[in-house]
């Protein structure tokens, strides 16, 4: 069975093993000169205290391989659905699915056996991509880039491998209801990108309840450093939320306003409350989403494997 | 192979075997029974339900309502099951892009009972090398390519669905001369559709026919050659044959009438010349009849 399944789809892995190794080529080299700039960045900056600066400093001019560390946001769905929605799809337009289930081996087990091998090539492909990924990330994750922002947060970690078995088992499970290859990779596509955006929207900011924050006015580059999630903010004066505009601010101290405009709104008792998911919580958001895709994932699976039953040849 | 509940020698055994796709019936109500060790022709017009029975048989598609036991078991998925029946489908089905050396290498590995000399010698005959594409083969080399890996898998039952339609002459006769020289060395049964009555006759001995989705015709090819005369004779006399005989199919020009017929027994009026019916024609004849259905199809073994 497994001759078969490499036999069948060596080309797609030849060429998915290829676009890794040249990723991985340039990341690493990459890679090594940043974090080897980073090291010697850190030692110089906490000697003359700029180190606030840093992150530009080594970043900005890293344009073109920043681009390509965000482009890998599209690379779970499109190697998941590439390699599920053929999986029984491709064999019901030739028609091999009548050679393959007539030979003495249940259509279930055939199925498992590949859906078993191609989703874990698929997983391994996105993980290794990802681990590239939050490698490279490491000096930008320590000097508080946001990683647990939506886009970072998408393309480190364990998710990555997560939603690559979620497109996968989304793309097998189109196939075997549309039994056109095009069609199926249409829909999971369609369907990936619509749960990813949902999730990512309205279900990871509640994942835990939020915590807030009234910090005094100012650029919070303390806050900011830290990488925490920021859900939203909002001016609060003494303790009351800031509605629309013009809201009047009492009893404005001048002493305070004299030394600068941020002191002078803060001595009048105005607040800028943070709600956030913080940082401590990232590997925690990491396990429940990557739980939340992999069971989506191993539902579709289940599905796919009832219908399969009723597929006639 | 056969359960003791069984009839010890059958291959295949259907009652009341239906298919419906939406609201017609591509299979109605068929029931058949292929002795074992049969080379069965499987023939009727295009849509009579050939091919959905033998999807049915191969366990491909469900059916809506009856059943059918193949050596004792009904399609389903089990691994004793789907070693029993080795299906060639009729697109040929073969992998485009792997080798022909890919499929056997991938079948050998599925099937325990694979008899990998005998896919070698088939395919050493074929003149095409092994590390060949299926996809750049000829539509005859893919016929016998899917052929020699449906016979390596030494199954009790082969069915074929319109193995040679897409065959020229030559093809189809080589087809044939390899089909039956397999089936002399092991005691497969054969069922086999096809639309070309000619060849089947030279190496089929079971017949089964289908029309407007209904079995028509289920004996052995002797039995049906034997049953069945053409009667020449005047057409006014016709009313007395209908009342003593099944009449298939009528012609008449002028007063002469010619009467394919089977016979429930000798024909005495001397009135009629009772000649051989070609199988051909017995096949035509039940084909185009309209509502020629003879009920139990098994009554004419019966009644020899």
């Amino acid at each position: 069975m497994s001759v078969l399944i490499w036999r069948q789809a060596r080309v797609a892995i030849a060429a998915a093993a290829a676009l890794l190794a040249a990723f991985a080529v340039v990341i690493v080299a990459n890679g090594l000169h940043l974090h080897h700039a980073y090291q010697a960045g850190l030692a110089s900056c906490n000697a003359s205290g700029t180190c606030a600066d840093l992150q530009k400093e080594l970043f900005h001019k890293e344009g073109t391989v920043v681009a390509l560390i965000n482009l890998t946001i599209i690379g779970p769905g499109i190697v998941g659905a590439f390699l599920g929605a053929p999986l029984v799809a491709r064999e019901m337009e030739q028609h091999t699915n009548k050679l393959i289930w007539t030979q003495a081996v249940t259509r279930r087990r055939w199925f498992l056996t590949r859906a078993a091998w191609l989703g874990l090539a698929a997983v391994l492909w996105s993980g290794a991509i990802a681990a590239l990924v939050t490698w490279w990330s490491g000096p930008l994750n320590a000097l508080g880039h946001q990683r647990f922002w939506p886009g970072q947060f998408d393309i480190q970690g364990v998710v990555p491998a997560a939603y690559a078995l979620f497109a996968f088992a989304l793309g097998v499970t189109a196939g075997v209801l549309a039994r056109r290859t095009v069609i199926a990779l249409g829909v999971a596509i369609a369907g990936f990108v619509g749960i990813r955006l949902l999730v990512t929207t309205y279900v990871r900011p509640r994942f835990l309840p939020p915590a807030t924050a009234a910090l005094k006015p100012g650029p919070h580059s303390a806050y900011a450093k830290q990488g925490n999630w920021t859900l939203g903010t909002r001016p609060n004066i003494q303790g009351r939320a800031v509605q629309g505009h013009g809201h009047a601010v009492p009893h404005l101290s001048h002493a305070a306003c004299h030394l600068s405009h941020f002191a002078c709104l803060a001595a009048a008792g105005v607040r800028q409350v943070f709600t956030y998911q913080p940082i401590s919580r990232y590997w925690t958001f990491q396990g429940i989403e990557s739980g939340i895709f992999l069971a989506l994932a191993a539902a579709l699976i289940f599905i796919s494997l009832l219908s399969l039953r009723r597929v006639e040849g | 192979m056969s359960g003791p509940g069984e009839a010890a020698g059958i291959a295949i055994r259907t009652r009341g075997l239906s298919k419906r796709y939406g609201r017609s019936w591509a299979l109605r109500d068929c029931s058949l029974s292929v002795p074992e060790g049969r080379i069965c022709a499987l023939v009727g017009p295009n849509g009579a339900g050939k091919s959905t029975l033998l999807h049915l048989l191969a366990g491909l598609r469900a059916a809506t309502a009856g059943d059918a036991i193949i050596f004792g078991q009904p399609p389903q998925q089990r691994r004793s099951f789907l070693a029993a029946v080795g299906f060639v489908a009729q697109e040929m089905p073969l992998y485009p892009r792997l080798t022909i050396q890919d499929h056997r290498d991938i079948l050998r590995r599925l099937n325990d009972r694979w008899d990998d000399e005998l896919f070698a010698s088939r395919a050493a005959r074929l003149g095409v090398p092994l590390s060949r594409r299926c996809g750049s083969l000829s539509g005859g080399q893919k016929a016998q390519v899917a052929l020699a890996l449906a016979l390596a898998k030494r199954p009790p039952l082969l069915l074929l669905d319109e193995p040679v339609s897409a065959l020229d002459p030559l093809a189809r006769r080589e087809f044939f001369a390899s089909l039956s020289e397999a089936v002399a060395e092991t005691s497969m049964t054969v069922v086999m559709s096809s639309h070309l009555i000619a060849d089947l006759e030279r190496i089929c001995d079971h017949i089964v026919l289908l029309a407007r989705a209904q079995v028509q015709l289920c004996a052995d090819i002797d039995d049906v050659t034997s049953a069945h005369a053409v009667l020449i004779g005047p057409a006014d006399k016709i009313p007395v044959i209908v009342r003593d005989h099944h009449v298939v199919a009528c012609e008449q020009a002028g007063r002469r009438a010619k009467l394919l017929t089977r016979l429930a027994g000798p024909v005495a009026d001397p009135a009629w010349s009772v000649q051989a019916a070609p199988m051909e024609d017995i096949v035509l004849a039940y084909m185009a009849a309209p509502g020629t259905h003879a009920g139990n199809p098994l009554e004419l073994a019966r009644a020899r």
